[in-house]
């Protein structure tokens, strides 16, 4: 830690600590009030993923991505089986396309309603927390009566999808859609219009552009700067280029523009795009269509390599997969987005007060499984 | 019972010491939340609103000293274990040990090449209920702290142990 | 690009220049649109001279007309399109039969049994496609290459810079500073970073860098050996580089010089070895808790 002045002391918070969304351990050194450096400890959740991925077959990789983001875990399949099908050169048909656009959507929607309730918690509103609870249990409803699981799905497959959808999954969907749209603004006037709220994150931890870029910053934490960036749109992958949304962008609503505010301000917003992405492609899903036409009988992938991004809830995910012609990957690495939004940390929150630090903490929304791996 | 029986009206119980600690006791055991990963979302939910777990008694506790149940939800490395220790025994007595998921129980997924992953919670502390799923269901959480209920009941604090 | 990929691109981009745009647009594929855009783009500086070259090879427009030869392929082609009336009224029960079975297994995957029956075609009648390839425009590895050697002399190491550069350890310092800094180029953010295990005693280091303002992509290799596994750090360049660098040195055991904490990140401080090495043997106990070996299969 270098030198301690004698009025400075090094703080432990963690890890375990109910503020700190997982195993996580800040050493902070203050002042009692003024926090002058952070350190961000990780590891406590290393579960050697890389080191499984070179011993298992590529099929068997799925469950494990599934666990590392275990709040987003459709999107964590779809980054994987978009970079296998690119490697191998799959094309799968509409319906396959359709129906994984409208999981990974309903899934951003779910993680963005775990983020942002626990960013309350950690401010102090517990309502808010149990309301988006209850409104992700409807969402994981919708999950479990597709493919039977509540948290970690493996619903993506290389090549097509696990199980189709059920008798009566669009009419529930829309039920759903048509139940949650007003919540949103129900839950605008709870909290992000709210006074102490607004007091407590506007122009708290702002982040600028170009310390953004630098520090591999992506996803709401970016847009939140100002900068218009979404792979979705700027990197086209499966049929996204088909549909018609708009990129929230963050424009300072409170205070600064990249403030905690405006990360929060962000991911609402998120969701009502969400929820016209999902209406659109439930509309134009093809009715006929078998999910496992293009499964490959054994998976063997040409020599080479491949790194392809795609938009998780926290970022943009990428996967460099590196294959040697055999049934078990050589190499596989994957970048996380809630790691490069771990790093900013000392950055940002340095020279605020403690209880600002868990403040920022809660709006970069990261999750441990992801960082560690 | 027996010379006090039907001596009293309806409104005297006659009882125990012994089962009257344990009753109360299992009854209301508010549960240290250390959770780790996944199975710690599936502990909040079950925390939430649907299923509710303070209707069985736990409220959710962020210290160790103010907790009777640590419920471990979550892998366990190599790295925390020696925290676990640490946290498990600033917890005072009477305290006791739910192991949640299969990570917790005998390493999950991870058994066959985790290098940094611990084999089961169960090598540093001492468990008393396990819970298997990946992740268990809330209500399978909530069927194995009834079963830690059931166990907590059983117990006869006072008296002296034979041998 | 294998043959058939350059023969569907020189399709697109005759029908292109003819001005039907929509056959290229409404591709799924996003690397073999990508393509014939720069082919197209490429053509339009001189039509004329591209129709005249490719046209010889006198690629159909149509498929109709060149299956008289092949009876069942023109059959399965109409059914494939709805209409099976001509199928239902052919009176030679054996052709009948053949027909509907290669009807079957055409309707699996349609697109692709009308792709193969096209360039079959195209095979038995074109006489002379010249062999040089169509030339897509210079792309931003050769012209990273063409900068980074002009300006730092032997960085560059390999010859084929289709996928990757393989950039000399000495000058890798240098080179990265210039890649962010150098307007053209402008290489603002470092997506990822990952280490290699080669085997035959060699590490590797793969650095993936994206341009925000450009948005072109480039990929980045630099080998080391398992005896001196030195790399210089890039940190002061790119930020993120600090964790990224740090995770390698964890994992496989490659050393950043001029980073300013070079210590592990994801195992605890005392951990021995270097896991995602090939042969990494974990070891005993760790603080008294045994580590059991991997073990192979079920037992």
């Amino acid at each position: 830690m270098g030198v301690i002045r004698g009025e400075e002391m090094v703080l432990n918070i963690g890890p375990q600590h109910p503020a700190t969304h997982g195993v996580l351990r800040l050493q902070v050194k203050t002042d009692g009030e003024i926090v002058s450096e952070i350190k961000p400890y990780i590891g406590y959740l290393h579960r050697c993923f890389e080191k499984h991925c070179e011993n298992v077959t590529y099929e068997q990789v799925l469950p494990f991505t599934d666990r590392c983001d275990y709040l987003a875990s459709m999107t964590m399949n779809f980054g994987y089986v978009v970079a296998m099908e690119e490697l191998m050169e799959i094309r799968v048909n509409d319906r396959v396309q359709h129906i994984r656009v409208v999981m990974a959507e309903l899934q951003r929607i779910a993680s963005h309603l775990l983020g942002l309730g626990a960013f309350g918690l950690d401010i102090g509103a517990f309502t808010p927390f149990l309301h988006m609870l209850r409104d992700r249990e409807r969402i994981l409803d919708l999950f479990e009566m597709t493919c039977g699981a509540r948290l970690l799905y493996n619903y993506m497959w290389i090549g097509g999808l696990s199980h189709d959808l059920p008798v009566g999954f669009v009419e529930s969907t829309y039920k759903f859609l048509d139940y949650f749209e007003p919540k949103i603004d129900e839950f605008v006037n709870l909290l992000v219009h709210n006074k102490i709220f607004v007091e407590r994150t506007a122009d708290i931890g702002v982040m600028p552009q170009d310390v953004a870029i630098s520090y591999g910053v992506t996803g709401p934490n970016l847009r939140a700067s100002g900068l218009n960036w979404d792979l979705r749109k700027n990197d086209p992958y499966s049929i996204y280029n088909k549909f018609d949304f708009n990129i929230p962008v963050g424009q300072g609503g409170k205070g600064t523009v990249g403030d905690c505010w405006d990360r929060f301000y962000v991911r609402v917003l998120e969701m009502k795009e969400s929820i016209k992405i999902v209406r659109q492609a439930l509309a134009s899903m093809p009715k006929d269509g078998d999910v496992h036409q293009s499964l490959p009988k054994k998976i063997k992938p040409p020599i080479g390599s491949i790194y392809r991004r795609t938009e998780s809830p926290r970022g943009d995910l990428g996967y460099y997969i590196e294959s040697d012609g055999s049934n078990v990957p050589y190499r596989l690495k994957m970048r996380s987005p809630a790691f490069t939004a771990l790093s900013v940390i000392d950055e940002i929150a340095a020279g605020w007060l403690l209880s600002d630090v868990l403040a920022i903490l809660g709006s970069l929304d990261i999750v441990l499984g992801e960082i560690d791996r | 019972m027996g010379l006090l029986e039907n001596k009293f009206n309806d409104n005297i119980i006659v009882e125990k010491l012994d089962k009257l600690l344990s009753w109360s006791r299992s009854t209301s055991p508010w549960f240290f939340q250390f959770g780790t990963a996944c199975c710690a979302i599936e502990m909040m939910a079950a925390a939430a609103s649907r299923h509710d777990l303070m209707r069985i008694g736990m409220i959710p506790r962020s210290s160790p000293r103010q907790a009777d149940v640590m419920i471990v939800a979550g892998t366990v490395t190599m790295k925390m274990a020696l925290r676990v220790k640490k946290l498990y025994e600033q917890m005072a007595d009477p305290k006791y040990v739910v192991a949640m998921g299969s990570c917790a129980t005998s390493g999950g997924p991870y058994w066959q090449h985790g290098y940094h992953v611990l084999k089961g919670v169960d090598i540093v502390i001492p468990v008393d209920v396990y819970v298997p799923g990946c992740p268990p269901r809330p209500e399978a959480l909530i069927e194995g702290l009834l079963k830690l209920q059931e166990q907590i009941l059983e117990e006869r604090p006072l008296t002296r142990k034979m041998a | 690009m294998s043959p058939d990929t350059e023969k569907i691109i020189i399709e697109l981009v005759l029908k292109a220049l003819n001005g039907d745009m929509d056959s290229i647009n409404n591709l799924d594929d996003r690397v073999l649109r990508s393509k014939a855009k720069a082919a197209l783009f490429k053509a339009k500086k001189d039509p004329d001279a591209y129709r005249e070259k490719y046209s010889k090879s006198s690629i159909p427009n149509d498929n109709e007309n060149n299956f008289k030869n092949d009876p069942i392929t023109s059959y399965v082609l109409k059914g494939l399109d709805g209409d099976m009336d001509q199928i239902n009224a052919i009176e030679d029960r054996v052709l009948r039969g053949k027909v509907k079975a290669a009807l079957v297994k055409a309707k699996k995957d349609p697109k692709s049994f009308k792709m193969q029956v096209g360039l079959k075609e195209v095979k038995k009648q074109t006489i002379e496609l010249d062999e040089e390839k169509v030339d897509i425009e210079e792309s931003i590895n050769q012209r990273i290459k063409k900068l980074a050697l002009e300006k730092f002399p032997q960085s560059i190491l390999n010859d084929d810079v289709e996928k990757f550069l393989l950039v000399d350890l000495k000058s890798w310092s240098s080179l990265s500073a210039y890649l962010k800094t150098e307007e053209s180029l402008f290489f603002d953010s470092l997506q990822c970073q990952t280490g290699f295990d080669l085997g035959e005693g060699l590490l590797e280091a793969r650095y993936n860098l994206h341009s925000m303002k450009h948005d072109h992509y480039t990929e980045i290799r630099i080998q080391v050996t398992k005896d001196n596994p030195r790399i210089p750090s890039v940190e002061e360049v790119w930020r993120i580089a600090d964790w990224f660098e740090r995770e390698t040195y964890d994992m496989l055991g490659i050393h950043f010089d001029g980073h300013r904490d070079m210590r592990r990140i994801l195992l605890p401080d005392d951990w021995e070895g270097w896991p995602l090495r090939k042969d990494y043997d974990v070891q005993e106990t760790y603080h008294g808790i045994v580590i059991p070996k991997m073990k192979e299969g079920w037992e």
